[in-house]
């Protein structure tokens, strides 16, 4: 357990010597949140479509592009780099579960993201743009823990892209498709309430939703406390889920491994 | 006029000061803070038509800043220089039509493709004939042993044949002039040889002037009489490899294994340089056959195990050279 | 340069591509539903809202493909041949392209010329000929060669200003920054600029002249108001490409200048 924590760790510090990132992922961040703002009181203005408010937007559009900054399924990027490298063999060698190897290093990044990126560019939005505070303390703790969960499913995601790509043997265009699919379905520009009746009941069935609307509708008091537990239930359905994909195709790709001598 | 003349080239680095973080990056572009290195120092030599020529020098010695300069690459800060009577890089692109140039780590070769495509590639870039392309091809073909592997992706040949086909390719359009860089590092024995043999015709038969670096001295000793050798920037020594042996002197370094140890051996005309033990390290300046008298001298004295002489090969004397630039530059670095 | 030239390293670089068939067509696919997905999202808004500062569907797929459209082919001669600068000045393979007899730069952007972009061309040019066709724009023979001027302008904005951030391969040896500023600025264009307020399409206009790429040409064929720019300077917007282009062309031999260590 310590020795993830450590890998977490050493992610976060290796982070920190990239100082002219952080300065692009803010100035990114403000550009996105800006974009996103300026659309919204274009078509809302004053008014509301729905009954929710250019206020409510500008707070799901601020929630929703700091959420990205910590989204963790760029780590299928760098399973690619470092399988093209070679360096992976030095990783898969150690005494240690690789998927677990993998996310503490992910978390380690998010939490330098979270530091670094999202703290500064929420201060600056809030002064800038203007954010609501939270439905509720009940809404509050159930958006952390579903920024928790939004974290490992996109964890998950990208891990399941590299177990894909370890089989198609191509990177590059699973990740843009996923993104792709994410894009459209995780509800991180438009909010699925303002989606055509077909594209929403599509969007409910995926664990997309959970990247960026669930956790932003859940903060601005969108989703009832009635509605929370059935929606939790879902999203830890999800993780479930992918977990036991993962690990199935996970041990699979071990055994092509070894079978292919490595 | 020779084809190559380089007079007073001097090449001065200039590395802007970089600082540290974010401030630091935004600091650069106002400061104009620098340091300067010296890779070449007014250097001056000139390199007739026909002529096979080594560049050596330890590493670092600015080699290869000097064959940039040649073909065109760097411009140097100070100096007058002029290949086939052009300055090389105002006159790019007429110069490159006829250099070759071989890098001897970085592949020019289209890595999936044939080995002829990147031929036809070639052709097209020098625009190159039908007729003069189709016997070009031939003829490195047959000369390095190309034809099995013509129509073979480069991906799938081994270093020496990839080294043999770079090589080919940049002869392909005829070059005056031919640059390599370590042209047979990495490569296996057999490979070398080829490479060698093919150079030195091309040069001699066909005589196309040939600039060579290279750590291994028998691709020298194959191909050029000549060696230019820098060192720190500055040129040591221009002329055979005969008169450098002279040069610095006929000394010869003589080990021998003894059967025990004889403990101090106090032979005439012997120095000894290191001591190990039952394996003692001499210098002798006694030349040819004196050296042999001398071993068999200490042999009747102490028994012995195995002889070996260093010195005479071309090896053994850049190695001295080298040993002794670095003595002086230890020394001048002493005193300043 | 040559002709024939070209041709060579056009058949050559297809067939480099034929050889990895199933990468590349991977990458088609992945392409199609990656900006499938933009258009997606942008019809659901559009679905749900009407218009965008009285932009309508064809008027934004329009905008968004003239982008996208524009953006393939500029990247096409651009991209990754600026990016990948970094990487081979650091390897010193930049060298090679200096020892033939070649114009350097054209040279780098022919070899490096990238076919993958053809998915790109292929979903935003059938949205733009559909959008076309819906919107009734009234054609006549210099309303065709305006969107034909417009295109080409466009793509030679993208291109020249990737040609300038590659430049700095030469003189910073970083370029990365340059690159995710650059698509940063132009996420904006994707949209009606005027949404924005001056200051964004002061910037897209006079300082990086995204503005041109797509939203001026979009604003005058619709007959938009487009705020900064009087009438007549829809004439303008086929000669910024050219100059665009060429000044990153000229930034891009000043780079190679300063690598070869001209001047000191």
């Amino acid at each position: 357990m310590i020795t993830y924590a450590k890998f977490g760790m050493k992610a976060f510090t290796n982070q920190l010597s990239y100082r002219a990132e952080v300065w692009l992922r803010l100035l990114g961040n403000l550009i996105a949140i800006l974009i996103q703002t300026e659309i919204w009181r274009a078509v809302l203005g004053s008014g509301r479509m729905d009954g929710i408010s250019l206020e409510q937007m500008i707070t799901y559009s601020i929630l929703n592009t700091l959420l990205l900054t910590l989204l963790l399924h760029h780590i299928s990027g760098q399973v690619d780099a470092s399988l093209k490298s070679g360096s992976i063999a030095g990783e898969l060698i150690r005494p240690l579960s690789y998927p677990l190897y993998l996310l503490s290093n992910g978390l380690g990044q998010a939490a330098y993201q979270l530091v670094f990126t999202v703290v500064p560019s929420l201060l600056i939005a809030v002064l800038w743009f203007g954010f609501l505070p939270p439905a509720s303390g009940l809404h509050l703790l159930v958006f952390l823990f579903c920024l928790l969960l939004a974290v490992l499913l996109s964890f998950m995601l990208g891990y399941l892209v590299s177990l894909l790509a370890f089989w198609l043997m191509n990177h590059f265009s699973l990740s843009w498709i996923m993104s792709g699919l994410r894009l459209v379905f995780a509800g991180s520009f438009i909010p699925l309430w303002f989606f055509p009746d077909g594209w929403r009941t599509l969007a409910e069935w995926l664990p997309f939703q959970y990247l960026g609307f669930i956790p932003a509708a859940v903060y601005l008091g969108e989703i009832t406390p009635a509605q929370m537990p059935g929606m939790l239930g879902i999203g830890l359905g999800w993780a479930v889920a992918l977990i036991v994909l993962t690990s199935w195709l996970w041990h699979r790709a071990i055994r092509r491994l070894v079978v292919q001598g490595g | 006029m020779a084809i190559i003349e380089v007079d007073g080239i001097t090449k001065i680095y200039r590395q802007y000061k970089r600082f540290p973080g974010l401030a630091g990056a935004v600091r650069s572009l106002f400061t104009r803070q620098y340091t300067e290195e010296t890779a070449v120092h007014n250097i001056r030599f000139s390199i007739e038509e026909g002529e096979a020529v080594g560049y050596l020098g330890p590493n670092g010695a600015g080699k290869s800043t000097m064959i940039k300069m040649m073909t065109g690459i760097l411009v140097p800060t100070e100096g007058a220089l002029r290949v086939m009577g052009n300055v090389p890089h105002l006159s790019r692109k007429t110069n490159a039509r006829q250099l070759g140039v071989v890098f001897g780590q970085r592949s020019q070769l289209w890595w999936d493709l044939p080995v002829l495509d990147s031929f036809d590639l070639h052709r097209s870039i020098y625009k190159l004939g039908e007729r003069q392309y189709r016997d070009n091809v031939e003829l490195c073909t047959e000369l390095l042993g190309l034809a099995d592997f013509l129509d073979k992706p480069v991906r799938q040949l081994s270093l020496g044949q990839r080294m043999r086909v770079e090589i080919a390719m940049s002869l392909l359009h005829e070059p005056r002039v031919l640059f390599l860089d370590e042209p047979t590092i990495g490569l296996d024995i057999v490979a070398k040889d080829h490479i060698r043999e093919f150079l030195r015709t091309v040069n001699r038969e066909k005589k196309v002037t040939i600039i060579l670096t290279t750590h291994d001295m028998k691709d020298i000793e194959a191909i050029c009489p000549r060696i230019l050798v820098v060192n720190k920037g500055n040129l040591v020594y221009d002329g055979t490899v005969a008169s450098l042996r002279q040069t610095l002197g006929n000394e010869q370094q003589v080990t021998i294994d003894f059967r025990h140890d004889p403990g101090e051996v106090d032979v005439e005309g012997l120095t000894l340089i290191e001591d190990e033990g039952v394996r003692k390290t001499f210098l002798t300046s006694r030349g040819g056959t004196a050296v042999f008298e001398l071993i068999s001298r200490m042999a009747q004295r102490y028994p012995v195990e195995d002889v070996s002489l260093e010195g005479a090969d071309i090896d053994s004397v850049i190695r001295r050279l080298y040993q002794q630039l670095a003595e002086e530059d230890k020394r001048k670095t002493q005193i300043s | 340069m040559s002709i024939q030239l070209i041709g060579t390293l056009l058949r050559l670089l297809v067939k480099e591509r034929l050889i990895y068939r199933g990468d590349f067509l991977l990458g088609i696919i992945a392409q199609l539903i990656s900006y499938a997905g933009e258009y997606v999202v942008l019809w659901i808004f559009i679905s749900k809202f009407q218009a965008l500062a009285g932009w309508t569907w064809p008027e934004i797929a329009l905008l968004y493909s003239f982008g996208l459209f524009t953006y393939a082919l500029g990247a096409s001669v651009s991209f990754v041949q600026m990016q990948s600068l970094e990487g081979q000045v650091q390897a010193g393979t930049v060298d090679a392209l200096l020892v033939k007899p070649l114009n350097p730069y054209l040279y780098h952007i022919s070899r490096g010329f990238n076919l993958a972009y053809i998915a790109h061309l292929l979903i935003s040019g059938s949205v733009l000929v559909w959008a076309l066709s819906v919107l009734e724009v009234s054609w006549s023979w210099w309303s065709v060669l305006y969107v034909a001027l417009a295109v080409i302008g466009g793509a030679l904005v993208q291109a020249g200003l990737m040609s300038a951030i590659g430049a700095s391969a030469f003189v910073w040896v970083r370029t990365g920054f340059l690159f995710a500023l650059f698509f940063r600025l132009k996420e904006f264009i994707s949209y009606p600029l005027p949404i924005f307020g001056s200051f964004i399409q002061i910037l897209l206009t006079f300082v990086v002249p995204f503005a041109f790429v797509n939203y001026y040409p979009a604003a005058y064929l619709l007959g938009k108001d487009s705020l900064l720019l009087p009438a007549w300077g829809m004439w303008l917007v086929p000669a910024v490409g050219p100059l665009v282009y060429w000044l990153g062309y000229a930034v891009w031999m000043r780079g190679v200048n300063k690598y070869q260590g001209a001047g000191g």
